[in-house]
């Protein structure tokens, strides 16, 4: 027992300090993991293409993250709808969220149902779109910006340069423009209505949202000629 | 007094200075082995052809954006590609690679092709 | 002169060099700075002071060496006579004492609240101990044992020297297959994905040396230059030392074994399934219908679909849902918190009755992971964990 003794006394002698971040130790200060672990890949689909393809076994040795709360395999979920909810929570209240979009995607096939029904030829009736969730795809692909506007410093005047966009910010834009117009209403109106409504209309090219992208569209145009003040 | 006439022909004005002028230096007049990383980042503009290409095509469709399908995908195109390139311009440059042939190089990678080969002296 | 050593080793880091000039050169300078110091003029009065000097504090030297070499032995035959009395007292065959059963011991003998494991009491064989220390370079006459003594670093610098050697072998060995027509294997090609270079300080303890940032950049751009060749699978081993796995004995695939219980049912409980602050134990019980209790209640026990989703996730995803029934008691934390919990407690248990490349497939899709992320604390001076108070310039 003498040796545990000594060597507890000692121990705190060796024992090491933090060092510092260099270069070559990567890590990672927000995250609970470390750097090289991988993203999940929690959809039964993409593991079958991944197996068929054979880079499956680059994976094999590599530690992957936990799959996060909202994440399924089930045929229900949709990502870019649970990243929809997302940008319609407010204060973390997501089983509200959710609770609206549920409502929205009723309301979306009740007034789809109308139209339909009131339809006489059947050229008419297969125009429309009955599943809510491709209306929304189609909605946020008609809200998508392809510029995005930012402003230069030049001589001391604040210019907006047209400057390309990733898609991922269009998608974020385009989004978030969409509860924006679902939020301005007439108060008698609620947030899941119209919002329904907003979805329907920029899927047919119509609505706040596209009029707004298209504006701007025509401020981008309008500026171009300073496109040549970009830093990248 | 006569004893000591030299004392008259002793040099007693200021040092005049002689042509041509040593000239002394603190640091040795060499060129440094390296470039200054003062000099700032090199803008990079990029895809204003395909941008006003679009807007014209917008413009003419009245910024319907179905009917210039064509124009908005090279222009989404040429971006995504350049980002790739840049992408793959920055990891070169943090690991101190060069490709040959380079037209345009940043202070950091100068300085490295300027260690392997540096200035005769 | 190490300067110069130093600068001629220049070229060693860079790659691409002839056959083994440099390390000729290396090898014929030191030999000459041996010779150098090995004839000691005998004559002058300066001479030989300089030379007791140089013997007194090599003589200090090798004793310090020496000690050190007896002290680790006498702290070892220490660890050793301690191992078997510890192993006594726990009743265990002090044959078979293995140090994972030694900290188990020590954490059972000694309990400790301090937050740092490194400060709690610990009972480890002295070379992990205490830091290493290398055995004496040089002999009584000041020739050294190495031959990059005079580097500063020897270990270090074999280390690059060896990789240079290793390449150059390589090239060779490419050059003799290209006239050959011959192809690299495709399938013995080296497999670097599942393991990453050894950290800096990792390399230290290697090494037993100190090694600045510059010189582990350049070790590493050595080693990957090393690996980048076609016929780096013939270095496999000596490239493999100095690489860490990413994962470490996979625990995933460590399956408990199914008891059997009053009905004749093979079950699995997983105790302790965290997740934020819900804690829960969840059985499993093989040939089931789909069953779900929590709590004593139907899977109605969470109001929210996204908790229900979450249960069904990992019985969905191996086809599982209608083969096994499922019992999980879970206190505390929140729905999320429950759900979480529960889930990796399904999925844990779940691998028990599943074929092993479903483990796999379960691994991949991060079932297997517990999530440690907790809500983190708010800080004085701050309004939370993150956002500060207004910032005022005065």
């Amino acid at each position: 027992m003498c040796a545990t003794k000594v060597l507890f006394s000692r121990c705190f002698a060796v024992s090491k300090l933090n060092t510092p971040i260099l270069s070559y130790i990567q890590q990672n200060s927000m995250s609970v993991y470390p750097n090289y672990y991988i993203e999940p890949i929690y959809r039964k689909e993409t593991q079958q293409e991944l197996v068929k393809t054979g880079e499956i076994s680059k994976y094999s040795h590599i530690p992957t993250k936990a799959t996060l709360n909202g994440q399924t395999c089930s045929d229900s979920y949709d990502p870019v709808i649970a990243l929809f909810t997302n940008y319609v929570m407010r204060q973390g209240l997501k089983a509200l969220a959710r609770e609206q979009m549920d409502k929205c995607f009723e309301n979306i096939k009740r007034l789809q149902l109308e139209k339909y029904h009131k339809c006489t030829t059947e050229e008419e009736k297969l125009k429309i779109e009955l599943d809510p969730k491709k209306v929304f795809h189609e909605a946020i692909n008609n809200s998508k910006p392809l510029l995005q506007l930012t402003g230069v410093k030049r001589g001391g005047v604040r210019y907006q340069v047209p400057m390309p966009i990733t898609d991922r910010r269009s998608e974020f834009i385009a989004m978030n423009w969409l509860v924006d117009a679902g939020k301005e209403k007439d108060r008698k109106v609620r947030f899941a209505m119209q919002l329904a409504r907003e979805l329907v209309d920029a899927s047919n090219n119509t609505g706040k949202v596209v009029k707004r992208k298209q504006d701007l569209h025509r401020q981008c145009e309008a500026n171009k000629a300073f496109a040549h003040y970009r830093w990248s | 007094m006569r004893l000591f006439p030299p004392l008259a022909f002793i040099k007693r004005s200021r040092a005049v200075p002689q042509e041509p002028v040593p000239y002394k230096y603190s640091v040795p007049l060499k060129l440094k082995q390296g470039v200054s990383n003062k000099g700032g980042k090199i803008s990079e503009v990029c895809c204003i052809h395909e941008m006003s290409v679009m807007f014209s095509c917008l413009k003419d469709n009245e910024f319907q954006q179905q009917l210039c399908h064509k124009e908005v995908e090279s222009f989404q195109k040429c971006y995504t590609s350049f980002l790739t390139d840049k992408n793959q311009r920055s990891e070169r440059e943090m690991k101190g690679l060069l490709t040959p042939g380079e037209k345009r190089m940043t202070s950091k990678q100068l300085n490295v092709l300027l260690k392997k080969y540096p200035n005769l002296e | 002169m190490i300067r110069k050593i130093n600068l001629l080793l220049e070229p060693l880091k860079y790659l691409k060099i002839q056959q083994n000039f440099e390390a000729r050169l290396i090898s014929t300078t030191v030999n000459l700075f041996n010779e150098s110091t090995a004839e000691r003029p005998a004559t002058s009065v300066a001479n030989i002071k300089s030379k007791n000097t140089l013997n007194k504090a090599m003589k200090s030297y090798l004793e310090r060496a020496q000690q050190h070499d007896e002290f680790m032995k006498t702290e070892k035959h220490q660890f050793e006579i301690g191992k078997r009395h510890l192993a006594n007292m726990m009743g265990e065959n002090p044959e078979t004492f293995t140090q994972d059963d030694i900290d188990n011991a020590i954490e059972y003998l000694f309990p400790s609240g301090l937050y740092d494991k490194r400060a709690r009491p610990l009972m480890k064989p002295p070379e992990e101990v205490f830091p290493q220390r290398k055995a004496a370079e040089f002999d009584e006459t000041g020739r050294p044992y190495h031959f990059l003594f005079y580097t500063g670093r020897p270990n270090l610098y074999q280390v690059l020297h060896d990789t240079v050697e290793k390449i150059n072998e390589l090239n060779n060995f490419e050059d003799t297959m290209i006239r050959k027509n011959l192809q690299p294997d495709p399938n013995l090609a080296l497999e670097l994905s599942g393991s990453q270079w050894l950290d800096k300080n990792t390399l230290e303890q290697k090494l037993v040396e100190p090694v600045s940032d510059g010189e582990y950049s350049n070790f590493l751009k050595a080693m990957d230059r090393l690996c980048s060749l076609p016929y780096s699978h013939k270095a496999k081993d000596f490239i493999m030392e100095y690489r860490k796995p990413l994962m470490s004995n996979s625990e995933a695939f460590d399956v408990i074994k199914p008891q059997i219980g009053p009905d004749g049912r093979q079950f699995v409980t997983t105790y302790e399934c965290r997740r934020k602050r819900a804690i829960g134990n969840v059985t499993i019980r093989f040939p089931g219908t789909g069953k779900i209790s929590i709590n004593g209640q139907d899977i109605n026990y969470f109001k929210g679909i996204q908790q229900r989703e979450q249960l069904l996730f990992p019985l969905i995803f191996t086809n599982m849902q209608r083969k096994v029934d499922i019992e999980a008691e879970v206190q505390d934390g929140g729905e999320s918190g429950q759900a979480g919990a529960i889930r990796y407690g399904i999925a844990w248990g779940l691998r028990s009755f599943i074929d092993q490349e479903y483990i796999e497939n379960m691994r991949l899709a991060g079932l297997l992971t517990p999530d440690f992320r907790i809500r983190e604390r708010k800080k004085p001076g701050q309004k939370g964990a993150r956002k500060k108070f207004t910032w005022k310039k005065r």
